[in-house]
């Protein structure tokens, strides 16, 4: 299959959780192709890298993005900082562009203050994309709950979506 | 419309309907996922009647499920279009310049400029 023009790219973006890695592709300025959870047990990272492979060889995209893992403030483990390392390695090495992206930015790109909850963010993203992924909308997370798996798939939607804004 | 990369949108439309598989498999007339599996990893172009089952399932037009492929044949149809306008540049008759309306109107040309 021709598969050649790229004047529409495809972007891949990621979002880094305990539980896996949320993953979106879309096409063109908003047009959701694929999304969902990679593999949630054993050697999370080597499995993670694994399957963003196989993403990156099934869409080719033009664009991986991520949220910045390092920034500052991320707060994020040890664990996720060396996915994020090794899955901007996987992009690199199939000579995909690769996009970090802040989280101010991303958040700034549904929210203008910038300042919203996962919980918030997810629900906006649901919004644009009900069909697709309003079944997926876990309930709004209460102090004694556990952050639901099911948000890194929102969050790296609106990574997609926020790169693609910003008319990058 | 911008043209699109992927030749079409078969896995987004499947899991937009919370189908697996294996469900749509069973829709399309097969007990084989794997085929389905194929589809949606590009590797196989479905047959005609596959395809229109699809449309069927999804309640989306094969110009919207096969948006890629749609715009590839859309671009090479103008193309040839064009050809096959400075081929009858020379016939003349009612019949002939409904012709040239026609493949102006593919080729995507304003018949008045012709």
């Amino acid at each position: 299959m021709n598969r050649n023009r790229v004047n529409n790219p495809v972007v891949l973006a990621v979002a880094l959780s305990t539980w896996g890695v949320g993953f979106a592709v879309i096409e063109g300025k908003d047009m959701l192709v694929d999304w969902g959870m990679t593999a949630t047990k054993g050697d999370k990272n080597a499995l993670a890298a694994f399957e963003i492979e196989k993403l990156i060889a099934q869409y080719r995209p033009s664009v991986f993005v991520m949220e910045d893992a390092h920034a500052k403030d991320s707060g994020r483990s040890q664990r996720i900082r060396s996915l994020a390392k090794r899955l901007c390695a996987v992009a690199v090495r199939a000579n995909v562009q690769t996009a970090i992206m802040p989280r101010q930015e991303i958040r700034k790109s549904f929210f203008p203050d910038g300042s919203a909850t996962k919980d918030a963010l997810a629900a906006a993203v649901a919004d644009i994309f009900p069909e697709e992924l309003g079944r997926l909308l876990p309930r709004k997370r209460q102090a004694w709950m556990n952050e639901h798996f099911n948000l890194a798939v929102f969050e790296a939607v609106a990574a997609a979506l926020a790169f693609r804004r910003a008319g990058k | 419309m911008p043209s699109l990369q992927l030749p079409h949108h078969l896995r987004a439309n499947r899991k937009r309907l919370a189908l697996s598989q294996e469900d749509v498999a069973f829709l399309l007339g097969s007990d084989d996922g794997g085929q389905v599996s194929k589809y949606e990893h590009f590797a196989r172009i479905p047959a005609l009647e596959t395809a229109l089952a699809y449309e069927v399932i999804t309640k989306r037009s094969l110009a919207e499920l096969f948006g890629g492929m749609y715009q590839d044949a859309e671009q090479k149809v103008a193309d040839r279009a064009r050809i096959l306008l400075e081929r009858t540049g020379h016939l003349s008759g009612g019949r002939a310049a409904r012709k040239r309306e026609t493949l102006a109107d593919l080729a995507g040309i304003n018949d008045k400029i012709l």
